[in-house]
């Protein structure tokens, strides 16, 4: 079942298209991340599909629903650039937000959202006094107080400190092992590629790419490394009929001490390179693969981020 | 919407304004049925509803609008421009937005009325519920007026601006109709309560179908608002 389903959605600002023509969807227990530089139309994106502005035009189904107020007691949303009320403390917060959206949680359901996202200690404490940090998780308290089945994330580690920021990880993860699907818009692709099951790059208010991690770096036929660490004796010749070997077969290598660094296509090369290196009575110690980071994948491209 | 009725209801309480405009309608009320009562010591018998609740069916037509849009002004405009509005629209409809925050708004007032129809009941002796039923729907009408406003306002400084021309156009335009026999402006008072608070209370249910429909265009305006 398609979780979201979004067909031909647009959105104008005067003559400005922020969103132009989006098509796509999301299946269910999927972390969809949607990466894009500030300005790229994520946000929009996501405000639309949550109710906050309306679209110029296209049609969009969240949950088999298109109308979006069927599910609000279904769905979870942590909105960018939101305000609260601060003369609430943390506890009323939800008690309130969780009231509106029908939902009467118990105490002990209100204590243990807010011990889930770390502010069991602030629970009396005034809006006023929060870091942006502290209302960040609080947005994200007031989105999964329901155990939602569907989870909109706008930015969720957008300002928050490090600990936060994995902390925030941790727990989408956490929420999607427990069922939850969770869409998520960030511009930071560390995040993304730890988290997402599936990536959507935004640019100029269109998906420019979408797929898996894997997916999308094949797309772009980004390279993987071999990092091979050798015997520390090598000798002057087999050092050359190594390097003549690896200028013929991948070009792309370079020694750093006893470590042969080499840049393959493909995880098929990496018995080619160590048969050849056994060949030559070379001792090998270890082998790694590492492929590069989605972050050098389009920088490297010049993509999108 | 009833939490979101409660909350402006609670919150409307809570500022010092609300509180001075209370005091202030319930010392009218006071004053005037005081004095009703020394006259009815001195020149018999003036018992009637109109004598003791002349202070505040006078304060609510005078000032009643003014009031209402001095404190609900921004109740849509102030809470769309901080955005704290993007926390209750993913919650729950607009339409239940618009409807809690006009029932917690009408809820306050009409509290308000009951609060000085029973200090001045305390002196009369007795209940004017058709004085209370007049002001109350009267006030439904501000409510849904100033919500109007507030859900086409960008900021709360705008629909302050609006909300206070509205308060002192309509009940001029409405008295306006007392002199001026131009044909437009005599229709624009069937648009107001201000004529049917002077006829009989047979007539309320016309301005609750106003205030209805003044709430209507709200929640529509309001739904296709991008915030």
């Amino acid at each position: 079942m398609n979780i979201i389903e979004v067909n031909d959605l647009s959105k104008s600002f005067g003559n400005k298209n922020v969103v132009n023509g989006i098509t796509m969807k999301v299946n269910k227990g999927e972390i969809y991340g949607f990466l894009g530089r500030n300005g790229a139309g994520k946000s929009t994106f996501i405000n639309m599909l949550t109710g906050i502005i309306n679209p110029s035009s296209g049609s969009f189904s969240l949950l088999g629903e298109d109308k979006i107020d069927r599910v609000k007691n279904r769905i979870g949303v942590l909105p960018d650039y939101s305000s609260f009320y601060d003369s609430m403390t943390a506890y009323n917060h939800l008690r309130f937000f969780s009231r509106i959206q029908g939902f009467n949680p118990t105490k002990e359901i209100i204590e243990h959202t807010l011990e889930t996202v770390g502010l069991e200690k602030a629970k009396k404490k005034k809006l006023s006094q929060f870091s942006f940090g502290m209302k960040k998780k609080l947005g994200i308290a007031q989105a999964i107080i329901n155990e939602p089945e569907l989870l909109f994330l706008d930015e969720p580690t957008s300002g928050v400190d490090v600990e936060s920021a994995i902390q925030i990880k941790e727990l989408i993860d956490k929420l999607n092992k427990n069922g939850q699907t969770i869409f998520m818009t960030s511009h930071n692709l560390n995040e993304v590629e730890d988290i997402c099951t599936k990536i959507g790059i935004m640019k100029n208010g269109e998906i420019h790419s979408e797929g898996t991690l894997r997916e999308l770096k094949t797309t772009y036929q980004s390279s993987l490394t071999a990092q091979i660490k050798v015997g520390p004796a090598i000798n002057k010749h087999a050092r050359q009929e190594i390097d003549q070997f690896l200028n013929n077969e991948f070009q792309q290598f370079d020694w750093e001490d006893n470590r042969l660094i080499v840049n393959i296509q493909e995880e098929d090369d990496i018995p080619v390179l160590i048969r050849m290196l056994i060949n030559k009575k070379i001792d090998i110690y270890s082998v790694h693969l590492i492929e590069p980071t989605l972050e050098e994948v389009f920088l490297e491209r010049d993509v999108a981020i | 919407m009833w939490a979101i009725s409660t909350h402006e209801f609670k919150n409307l309480f809570k500022s010092i304004k609300a509180i001075v405009i209370v005091v202030f309608l319930t010392g009218m009320s006071l004053l005037v049925a005081s004095l009703a009562e020394n006259f009815a010591n001195q020149f018999g018998d003036i018992n009637t509803e109109g004598h003791y609740t002349a202070g505040l069916s006078a304060t609510i037509i005078f000032f009643g609008m003014l009031f209402v849009f001095i404190l609900s002004h921004d109740t849509i405009s102030s809470e769309a421009q901080n955005r704290t509005m993007r926390f209750l629209v993913n919650k729950t409809s607009r339409r239940s937005i618009v409807m809690g925050k006009a029932l917690g708004i009408t809820l306050f007032w009409l509290t308000s009325v009951l609060i000085s129809l029973v200090i001045v009941s305390l002196v009369a002796k007795q209940f004017f519920f058709e004085t209370f039923l007049q002001c109350s729907v009267f006030l439904f009408y501000g409510a849904c007026t100033a919500l109007l406003i507030s859900s086409l306002s960008k900021k709360g400084s705008e629909s302050l601006f609006f909300g206070i021309i509205v308060s002192i156009l309509l009940p001029a335009i409405s008295f306006a109709t007392v002199f001026i026999d131009t044909v437009w402006i005599q229709w624009v008072k069937y648009l107001t309560p201000y004529y049917y608070m002077d006829l009989s209370i047979a007539y309320l249910p016309i301005v609750c179908l106003l205030s209805i429909i003044i709430l209507t265009v709200s929640i529509k305006i309001f739904e296709r608002r991008d915030l």
